[in-house]
């Protein structure tokens, strides 16, 4: 019986791209293309995991796997890298309240109101980072068994 | 959902629900730059993202509705990667052609690539979640 390979690495090699790509300023700004650095991310944890495969084939509940843990991994190196380069949420805020004309006036206060409270900020943009990170890194782990398994 | 959701926004917004409108606007600019000037409007307020992705997210909604039209939902049908690569041209020419100044990308434009982009890669998502509901992860 043919064993499958650790999923583990691959999705922590899939969370890595996803993190460096949503993490580092301007390199960030692929993910405002519907999140292509977290569908990439997912996708390469695919790739990475068929690497390993040798006789058992590549099935979409793997992908479906490995996408979800590559977009958790990257949520929490993005994180740690904002907290490296030193990227403040609360400045972060403050900054898009320059370019007040360019956001939805809806957008613009409810972020005044969670100026107020830092904490609920930090943890608002964590909770829609997680929901944000599955469904894009599920999405990519997906895509990527459909692009990446042999024809029939 | 995540249509009727980028319509909600401008909705609940017209409608004065702000925090309800705010939180969907705010959940949509983690992943989309919301510039009113490359988005469409409703009520005089612009959708919760911008015209290409609206036509990505609408396109691929538009995909997996029209799949079992054209596929079996039992047999993993796949098209040839080579479709995937290619549907994403025009989105590539939008851009890159857009910011060489050889041409001047509309809001139409933005929309119909991204529809173009979204409807093809459906079609690559969707016998995956069938098979993924039909069997349990994991097993």
């Amino acid at each position: 019986m043919n064993s499958k390979p650790d999923k583990l690495v691959p999705a922590v090699i899939g969370g890595a791209i996803i993190g460096v790509i949503s993490g580092i300023p301007f390199l960030n700004f692929i993910n405002c293309f519907c999140c292509a650095g977290v569908i990439l991310g997912g996708f390469f944890a695919v790739y990475f995991y068929k690497k390993n495969l040798v006789d058992t084939p590549l099935t979409y509940n793997d992908g479906a796997l490995l996408g979800l843990l590559a977009g958790i991994f990257g949520l929490v190196i993005s994180t740690i890298l904002e907290q490296i380069i030193g990227i403040n949420s609360a400045e972060m805020i403050e900054q898009m309240m320059e370019y007040a004309e360019e956001i939805p006036p809806e957008t613009e206060e409810l972020l005044r109101g969670l100026m107020e409270n830092r904490g609920g900020f930090f943890m608002l943009e964590t909770a829609l980072g997680l929901v944000i990170n599955a469904v894009f890194g599920l999405l990519g782990g997906i895509i990527g068994v459909a692009v990446l398994s042999k024809r029939r | 959902m995540w249509c009727v959701m980028i319509v909600a926004a401008p909705l609940l917004a017209h409608l004065h629900h702000n925090i309800s409108s705010g939180l969907i606007y705010f959940f949509f600019s983690k992943i989309c730059h919301q510039m009113p000037d490359r988005s469409f409007s409703i009520f005089g307020k612009q959708l919760a993202v911008c015209s290409r992705c609206s036509g990505l997210y609408f396109g691929f909604l538009a995909g997996s509705l029209s799949y079992p039209l054209f596929h079996s939902m039992k047999i993993k049908q796949i098209p040839d990667r080579k479709l995937l690569l290619l549907s994403g041209v025009p989105v590539a020419l939008d851009i890159g052609l857009n910011i060489t100044g050889f041409w001047q990308n509309t809001e139409f434009t933005r929309l119909f690539t991204g529809f173009i982009l979204g409807f093809t890669a459906s079609w690559y998502a969707v016998p995956g979640f069938c098979n993924i509901r039909w069997k349990k992860l994991g097993s």
